[in-house]
């Protein structure tokens, strides 16, 4: 399998004068799986769209192995693309969807063959090769789909939501199985999605999105402990940003009756808490409970902070909305501080 | 909604009175180029094959000009159509819309109309056939246009086509294995459409025939109103024969792309 490396170079797209994508400079180095994330409309699918060549960046450049795209058309780039809906064909079974890229390349018989033979393996669908395409379940589709994309040994794969259309149930296994195929084939791989659980899982690193911009790009750890931004720190973790008061050199207050050490000399701090960093415990700051939803053994509570903000933890015991329960951050946590 | 409601009921006496409303002239003109003499009653003398024989020998060689007509027809309306829906629904550009809605125009002007305004237009053209060509396509070409339209601008088939791309599919490729496949089914369908609406068009047809070049509607309405109406009758049995096999198949073709898409 090939493994190219990826480079943005400050790509920037507009559609009907409206910016999509801005400025968007990062680089994906050869077999890394990096997970592109953030919300609706947030220029995710169309950033891929730019990788693969079907939309035109105005200002900036793709690099795909160090060379320069600009003149490199869509069917001679290759790059595998697989779109949300996988985009099947629906007129084809599911061995010549596989094998529709290298008809296409007018490959030999001998050699299609064994290509169909190493992903149908690969990808674990043998038993599926002279099904039609309307009767695979939406996992089974999915898996066609990657061996058709995988099948002309692209530089790069663009996998576009690909869980999005499971059922809720199976995309927790389905995750798994197609990551596991995806580091089984080595292919650099960008991927996009709006879950950023899905993210954190899946990827190599993160490149968070929003409005069109690059907030951070980073392996998930990095994401989660050290946010470069407000919106990373609310997007990634589900962290509820406040701003602290210093109360001396080592101590701030988080709010009335939350104090935390913190060494530093500026007056105020702005700090990320984080949903696991917190808990109910007696010495707490009481806040009004507005929600408390069972999630299986635990219950995701959510608070009302002083300035209106919602605060998540997680507790054992169910709480009571409307009453007040007492939060303190769990011993030993460090909070995160986010830059100014 | 279960079948003893009084709304599937009314529905369904709704449907039969339909069935029966369209379906019945055709017991009827069996019965009469099937008599001897329909003014004495039907099957009074007994039962003949004689108005159907003498039928056939008079329409076969004007059915032969028809299907001809029809099958050039069909090929121009395809030559015609199928740029004009890749364009209009592939591209946005001023005017698109005022273009749409010029494309259906022909349909919703009477034949009568259109057969005089070719007439006047292009007097010199009637005496070739080229008139009667035009006339058809004018009536056909809007329904190749509004069946493959919607299909050509479907969000899946774009998306499959840009799938191949990606795939290393160049423009014709993609034409010729995703897009052309993809539209078989609308293809068919327009294509027995515009045969079926070729074959029984009248309106347009009897304002620019020419003598050699009969289709065969005008044919039978020549045959009313000159011959016996047991030989009309039976013209009109052999003309039924050859379309209901055509509208046969649009219903099956229509009714599988309804299924599909449940």
């Amino acid at each position: 399998m090939t493994r190219a490396s990826l480079g943005l170079e400050e790509v920037t797209f507009a559609y009907h004068q409206q910016l999509v994508v801005q400025n968007i400079t990062l680089d994906v180095e050869p077999g890394e799986l990096v997970v592109i994330v953030g919300p609706s409309g947030c220029g995710k699918s169309t950033l891929l769209r730019l990788v693969a060549g079907l939309l035109m960046p105005q200002q900036g450049r793709v690099l795909i192995d160090g060379s320069d795209t600009r003149h490199v058309p869509p069917h001679m780039r290759r790059v595998g693309w697989v779109p949300q809906s996988y985009a099947l064909f629906d007129h084809l079974n599911v061995a010549e969807n596989i094998l529709f890229g290298l008809r296409m390349q007018k490959a030999s018989k001998s050699k299609r063959a064994a290509r169909l033979q190493e992903m149908l393996e690969l990808c674990r669908i043998s038993e599926l090769a002279h099904r039609s395409i309307s009767s695979l379940s939406g996992g089974q589709r999915q898996r066609v789909a990657v061996a058709r994309a995988l099948a002309v040994d692209p530089q790069l794969l663009l996998l576009d939501e690909p869980l999005a259309a499971l059922d809720p149930q199976l995309r927790q296994a389905i995750r798994s199985d197609l990551e596991e195929l995806l580091r089984s084939s080595g292919v650099t791989t960008l991927f996009v999605t709006h879950d950023q659980s899905e993210a954190l899982a899946l990827a190599d690193r993160v490149a968070v999105l929003r409005a069109g911009q690059l907030e951070q790009f980073d392996t998930p750890e990095q994401l989660w402990d050290a946010p470069a931004s407000r919106f990373v720190a609310e997007f990634v973790s589900g962290a509820a940003v406040v701003q602290a008061q210093r109360l001396d050199a080592q101590q701030v207050e988080i709010i009335p009756g939350l104090v935390t050490l913190l060494p530093g000399d500026t007056a105020s701090v702005t700090l990320a808490l984080r949903p696991v960093d917190l808990e109910v415990a007696a010495h707490g700051a009481e806040l009004p409970v507005v929600s408390c939803e069972y999630s299986g053994g635990i219950y995701a509570i959510t608070c009302r902070l002083p300035d209106g903000k919602a605060l998540r933890l997680y507790h054992h015991a169910r709480a009571v909305i409307g009453e007040k329960v007492p939060v303190a951050l769990k011993p030993g946590r460090k909070v995160v501080t986010l830059p100014v | 909604m279960t079948a003893s409601d009084p709304i599937s009921r009314i529905g369904r006496f709704f449907a039969w009175s339909a069935a029966v409303l369209v379906l019945g002239p055709l017991p009827v003109l069996l019965a009469v180029s099937t008599s001897p003499n329909w003014q004495r009653g039907p099957w009074v003398g007994g039962f003949t094959l004689r108005w159907l024989i003498e039928a056939w020998e008079r329409i076969a060689p004007i059915v032969s000009f028809s299907v001809q007509l029809a099958l050039i027809v069909l090929l121009i309306d395809f030559l015609i159509g199928l740029p004009a829906s890749w364009v209009l629904a592939r591209r946005n550009f001023r005017g698109r819309q005022l273009l749409l809605s010029l494309t259906i125009l022909p349909v919703a002007v009477p034949g009568i109309a259109v057969g005089l305004g070719l007439i006047l237009a292009y007097p010199t053209l009637k005496a070739g056939g080229w008139l009667l060509i035009v006339g058809h396509i004018l009536y056909t070409l809007p329904f190749v246009i509004g069946s493959l339209t919607p299909t050509l601008a479907d969000a899946k088939l774009r998306e499959q086509e840009t799938a191949a791309e990606t795939l290393g599919a160049n423009s014709l490729q993609r034409l010729l294995f995703v897009t052309l496949p993809q539209l078989r089914r609308t293809l068919t369908a327009a294509a027995v459409m515009v045969f079926t609406l070729s074959m029984g068009e009248f309106n347009v047809s009897f304002f620019l025939f020419t003598p050699n070049q009969k289709p065969l509607p005008v044919e039978l309405y020549s045959g009313y109103i000159t011959g016996r109406l047991e030989v009309a009758a039976a013209a009109t049995v052999w003309f039924l024969l050859l379309v209901i096999p055509a509208a046969v198949l649009i219903e099956r073709l229509g009714g599988s792309r309804l299924r599909g898409q449940a």
